[in-house]
């Protein structure tokens, strides 16, 4: 193809062979044998270390390099250079007016439903004829495809069957989506991210993700044959189908087009598939099962879609150690997602280099490095909570922040976030009274201390000195013995009066007025009993969108989730 | 023109291969849903090949009309965008050399012409000397911009496909029609060199992992 010889210098062997397979390494292309041989290296030589992440990181640097927009008028200026095509009409295009960095689209495929989810009862009384009836409509939907590929637009739509209900013309219409469907929530399923969901991070991007069903309305033929499936479904699916249509249009209208987009999406998955396995999706007994299907084909998917080398690394393991593996990718998958989205969301504020909320002012910049330093106690590492690698990227954004200041707060914004999120569960208000901030054996009240036991001491020993762990651990092991021997005092503060005067100021002054008569009441419930009744305290605080003294993050919740939570955000909440 | 049937097969499979079929029977609605499907990836990888927005889009409205002007000699043989690729590399390594046999007062005055200071030079003037961690955004991609502009042609549009359009190296080797033990040498010598060129500027979030001498 090109009309001059290579310069040899580029395609000969490299001079350093190593670094020829480390970087092939970290691009994913080596195989298993050599991918080993360069771990082991790593893992023994530090100067190999350094160029690895010198490499990385010079490649993740192209990040900064500007994306150009083509011109608003390419398209046209395109098609106008082509004299057969000048005069023609342009066409409604479903192509997004933004471009989606390649990168940024993830070639990901979902991972497990939750198991929640295949809890709903069967509600379908013949599978069996009902599958067949979806398989005559998608045999048609095949040739209605196929016959899409081929065909030029055409020049007007033809009337319908006079004999149809003008109510059923949109369903006939919409039939192709329809048919592969059970009903609304199955398609609310389907529109979860690990199925055929919007991709979250170009979540904004109205455009469906893959167009298969031709935009135009069927018409014609086409239309007539789908009127003619329609009529031949038993009454029941027949229902089931205006059900659907009925359901699918009473959604406002963006969550509408969202489900049609997934409709699309799936319909399209099921016309590519195998006949075999096509079969097996459509003839699940009930939704549940075909979900369970469409799951299992979907992760078979992902997998023969990644790099052969990376492939070739699943082959010989055993099933555990498998999907452990494939839990890895998909989590670092999600990870890059997630960064992805912080750029895209915040292009506009790191291009102008924007110190970001709550950082951009100055008692709040003082308030959230506090907090961070008392709650954590980052300053003092033997008692800090945090792991050596947390305080190591805690420590080093922190630093990055106050030596580079604008959006490297950003990265220490996201490091302290997600450090709070992740030791939510021991940021409970601390009690007044020394005497009930339980952390070693020597305090604890005689009607615990004689449940104490040489096991559970054994389980505690490493929590003692530590509140609230070692108090947490202590209750929840007393809490899974069966017959525990009657109610236990509390292992911490358990009413307002309880707290700290900064958390009983809080209370009085912004969460107590906040409260309706029933979430007064079931704060009440949960009085002397701990963790419990601050648990609730903290959950209350939350809905309400307000940070408790010296306990969470200071600053709006909401904004903490809003600004660095992603999709890592409140839906992703333990 | 009859669909074979592996044309047809492959078109079910991928539907950028469809919609190429339809441009292929001179659907011209086809046509302008190819343009709007792929002016962003193509605009994109042009304007990192050659380093200008304006050349950029010529050149990808190029390869646009080229896919128009052979539509009738289509098959699906692979991957469209793969395909569609090997035009825009022929195009652009073309306008590289072009550049380079009539050299001329680019409209945007870079200093990285073949009498400029090279790279390593104008960019990391010592491992000891990194430069100002307050480099603003601009600054720092004129850097990189610098940076790429010092690798060769083909070096330059491996490294862009394998970054931007996420290819591995078997898709990189069938766009640059090399092959892929070709394309690792490419890439690994393309990787040092940037890696030579952008090290005063890789830690400038963070400190270095080890120090350890090189």
């Amino acid at each position: 193809m090109s009309d001059e010889p290579l310069p040899p210098d580029d395609i000969e062997p490299p001079a350093d062979p190593f670094e020829a397979d480390l970087v092939a390494y970290l691009d994913g292309e080596l195989d298993d044998a050599a991918a080993r041989r360069v771990e082991i290296r790593l893992a023994t030589d530090p100067a190999a270390r350094q160029k690895a992440a010198a490499l990385k990181k010079t490649f993740d640097l192209l990040d900064y390099l500007p994306r150009p927009e083509p011109s608003a008028d390419f398209t046209t200026r395109t098609i106008d250079k082509i004299p057969a095509l000048k005069t023609g009409p342009m066409p409604t295009v479903r192509s997004g007016s933004q471009p989606v960095p390649i990168s940024a689209v993830s070639s990901s495929v979902p991972v497990a439903l939750a198991s929640g989810m295949l809890a709903r009862p069967l509600v379908i009384p013949r599978p069996w004829v009902w599958a067949a009836g979806l398989l005559a409509v998608v045999g048609l939907l095949a040739g209605y495809f196929a016959a899409a590929a081929l065909r030029s637009h055409p020049a007007a739509r033809e009337a319908s069957p006079d004999e149809l209900p003008l109510s059923d013309r949109r369903l006939v219409e919409y039939l192709p989506l329809y048919a592969v469907a059970d009903d609304i929530e199955f398609v609310q399923k389907l529109a979860e991210a690990d199925y055929f969901g919007d991709e979250p991070s170009v979540s904004f991007d109205a455009t469906p993700k893959v167009p298969a069903v031709d935009p135009d309305k069927p018409s014609g033929p086409a239309f007539e044959a789908l009127a003619k499936s329609f009529q031949s479904l038993p009454p029941a699916r027949q229902q089931a189908v205006r059900e659907l249509d009925k359901q699918l249009h009473a959604q406002p209208p963006a969550a509408r087009d969202r489900l049609v987009r997934v409709l699309e999406a799936y319909a399209a998955w099921l016309d590519r598939l195998p006949e075999a396995e096509r079969r097996r999706v459509l003839a699940a007994a009930t939704p549940e099962l075909r979900l369970g299907v469409i799951r299992e084909l979907r992760e078979q998917q992902w997998i023969d879609s990644l790099p052969a080398t990376q492939r070739a690394r699943l082959t010989g393991l055993s099933s555990a150690r498998k999907a452990e593996l494939i839990g890895q990718w998909k989590r670092a998958e999600a990870e890059r997602r997630d960064e992805w989205e912080d750029v895209r969301r915040n292009a506009d504020a790191i291009a102008a280099n924007l110190v970001p909320w709550p950082f951009d002012s100055e008692p709040m910049r003082k308030a959230v490095v506090e907090f961070m330093r008392v709650t954590f106690q980052t300053d003092e590492p033997k008692k800090c909570r945090l792991t050596a690698n947390e305080l190591d990227r805690h420590t080093a954004a922190l630093a990055a922040a106050e030596k580079n200041g604008g959006w490297a707060w950003y990265a220490y914004g996201r490091e302290t976030f997600t450090i709070a999120r992740k030791y939510e569960y021991l940021l409970l208000p601390e009690p007044a009274d020394p005497k009930l901030r339980y952390d070693d054996f020597s305090d604890l009240p005689s009607s615990y201390t004689a449940r104490i036991n040489p096991v559970l001491r054994k389980k505690l020993v490493p929590h003692a000195g530590k509140w609230p762990d070692f108090a947490l651990e202590l209750h929840d092991e007393l809490r899974s013995v069966k017959g525990g021997g009657g109610p236990l005092p509390p292992l911490g503060p358990a009413r307002v009066s309880d707290f700290q005067d900064p958390v009983r100021t809080f209370w009085e002054k912004e969460l107590s007025p906040k409260l309706s008569p029933q979430e007064r009441g079931m704060l009440r419930m949960q009085e002397n009993r701990w963790p419990e009744y601050p648990r609730e305290f903290m959950r209350l605080a939350r809905q309400h969108d307000l940070s408790v003294p010296g306990v969470t993050l200071p600053g709006s919740p909401r904004t903490w989730d809003r600004t660095y939570g992603g999709s890592r955000g409140p839906a992703g909440r333990q | 023109m009859p669909i074979g049937q592996t044309s047809a097969l492959m078109a079910l499979r991928d539907p950028d291969i469809r919609l190429m079929l339809r441009v292929r029977d001179d659907d011209s609605d086809a046509f302008s849903e190819l343009v709007e499907r792929f002016q962003h990836r193509l605009v994109g990888v042009m304007h990192h090949i050659v380093g200008s927005s304006e050349e950029a889009e010529d050149l990808a409205q190029e390869v646009f009309l080229r896919v128009y002007r052979t539509r009738k000699k289509y098959t699906p043989k692979a991957k469209f965008s793969t395909w569609l690729f090997t035009i825009a590399n022929n195009l652009a390594l073309n306008a590289l050399r072009d550049r380079q046999r009539r050299p001329v007062l680019p409209l945007v005055v870079r200093d990285s012409g073949p009498l400029g200071p090279r790279p390593t030079e104008t960019i990391a003037p010592a491992r000891d000397e990194p430069p100002a961690h307050g480099l603003q955004q601009q600054e720092l991609a004129d850097v990189i911009r610098r940076a790429l502009d010092g690798l060769s042609e083909r070096q330059r549009v491996a490294i862009v496909l394998n970054k931007f359009e996420d290819m591995n190296y078997a898709d990189i080797a069938d766009v640059m029609d090399l092959t892929t033990k070709a394309v690792k040498s490419l890439l690994s010598r393309a990787r040092a060199k940037l890696r030579e060129a952008l090290q005063g500027y890789i830690y400038m979030d963070a400190a270095p992992p080890e120090s350890v001498d090189d």
